[in-house]
């Protein structure tokens, strides 16, 4: 229950954030997904199950102000919620550069399945002519915005877990260490 | 133990699929006026008063934000204006000199045309835009007499359209947006075509015919002829035509002069529309 609530809080955060401030922040016309890099990093903290619900919340929110196609975003975000989780570190340590892959690949994934399936239902997005222009742009965008994002988590949600985490992870360095 | 986690996993990924795909699918198939709209109304209301407060507070960081992302434009920027400036003065003398002489002309013919229109301001208060649609919040809704269709403009030019209509919010549909279409006219040689949006965000002017002669910076204006905007609106001006061996239509890119991402405050025109025998909400 408690985690249910600390996801809704963060998803909610992140959607109000991202129709009233992430707008301004758009650089040659790009601008970040921040809800998307909330689920990429809240399934990599939590796992596939939390993750894919973390996508499905996220996504419908944002399909609710969309004007076209409401359930492609929580379809989306759903598939990629449900693969981060599976990149779901058993270690959480303050090494930023796998979130930062994570979030860039989910990224590329979700706009990838999104336009797949508008196209599916009569909505045609020329892929080569917005994958470089637009798709890769946006996902290196949301990559780097991932890393204040991913430390802030650390801090809130992994309160708690995070001393018994980083514990964890200097047993196992030393274990490995042993063994060679 | 791990076959039933890795089972609960998929399960609930599963779930969460068909789930979505029941709720596109529904979306796809209800009228305007059924559920799945209602929610995307309600929730643009409910909103509404809280990105209007976000956005209060957020507008000072945001006017720091454009000045540091436009710092290396300024000097240049600068010089530019102060040459338009000049030149606009010189285009302004001339068209009050052509509006006395069409004015008079109007009275001598006995025509009437509607050139000007009663607006109403309204603030931006957020925006629900992503790669894949360019869609602005404004703080008015049908209390204050807005309602779907009706043109959004600023002093630079058309911004768009309203789409969705709350009581106290409405969502405006750029012009820049995909899926947003302008019947248009070209000034000079007089030719109509539609100025659509690009998903990357431009604008073209497409089914103007070949032999149709566009010069670079010619002025666009609504036609009037789509029933939504109304004749005589400026959308901006040529930039770019370019023409494929094999098409029948030239490639016409337009320059818009509004600042799109840094709208604060738009206009809403509230009596273009045309008068329908029925509600604009009805149909779509």
């Amino acid at each position: 229950m408690q985690s249910f609530f600390v996801l809704f809080l963060a998803i909610s955060i992140a959607f109000l954030t991202q129709t009233t401030i992430i707008p301004y922040f758009e650089i040659g016309g790009v601008q970040p997904d921040l809800v998307l890099i909330v689920i990429t990093i809240y399934a990599f903290i939590e796992g596939p199950v939390w993750g894919s619900l973390a996508g499905f919340m996220g996504g419908l929110l944002q399909d609710l102000v969309t004007i076209r196609n409401m359930g492609l975003g929580s379809l989306s975000k759903t598939i990629v919620g449900y693969f981060a989780g599976l990149a779901k570190k058993n270690v959480v340590s303050e090494n930023v550069f796998l979130p930062m892959v994570v979030v860039f690949l989910t990224s590329l994934v979700a706009q990838i399945i999104y336009i797949s399936f508008s196209f599916l239902v009569g909505d045609t997005i020329a892929l080569r002519e917005v994958f470089f222009r637009l798709i890769v742009p946006s996902a290196i965008y949301d990559s780097l915005l991932a890393v204040p994002v991913y430390l802030l988590f650390l801090k809130i949600l992994a309160r708690k877990k995070g001393a018994y985490y980083l514990e964890e992870e200097r047993v196992s360095k030393k274990r490995e260490n042993f063994i060679r | 133990m791990r076959f039933r986690r890795g089972s609960l996993n998929k399960l609930t990924l599963i779930i969460l699929i068909l789930a979505s795909m029941l709720i596109l699918t529904f979306y796809l198939r209800e009228a305007n006026d059924g559920i799945l709209h209602k929610s995307q109304v309600l929730t643009t209301n409910t909103l509404a008063s809280l990105q209007s407060g976000v956005s209060k507070v957020a507008s000072p960081f945001n006017h720091a934000w454009e000045y540091v992302n436009n710092i290396g434009h300024l000097k240049t920027e600068n010089e530019r204006l102060k040459d338009e400036v000049v030149s606009l003065k010189q285009q302004i003398i001339t068209m009050q000199t052509m509006e006395k002489e069409n004015e008079r002309l109007r009275k001598l013919v006995g025509f009437k045309e509607k050139t000007h229109y009663s607006t109403l301001p309204a603030r931006v208060i957020g925006r629900y835009s992503s790669n894949w649609q360019l869609i602005l919040v404004i703080d008015k809704g049908s209390k204050d007499g807005i309602s779907k269709n009706m043109p959004v403009m600023v002093g630079e030019g058309l911004v768009g359209q309203i789409v969705k209509v709350s009581s106290s919010a409405a969502q405006v549909q750029l012009i820049t947006d995909r899926k947003s279409g302008v019947a248009a006219q070209l000034i000079n040689s007089g030719e109509t075509g539609v100025v659509e949006g690009q998903v990357t965000g431009e604008l073209v002017m497409n089914y103007i015919a070949k032999d149709v002669v566009v010069s670079k910076n010619e002025l666009i204006l609504t036609s009037g002829l789509g029933g939504v905007f109304p004749k005589g609106l400026f959308i901006g001006t040529v930039y770019e035509v370019k023409e494929t061996p094999y098409g029948l239509y030239k490639d016409v890119r337009v320059k818009s002069y509004v600042n799109f991402s840094e709208l604060e405050e738009v206009l809403i025109i509230t009596d273009a529309l045309p008068i329908l025998p029925f509600s604009p909400e009805e149909g779509d």
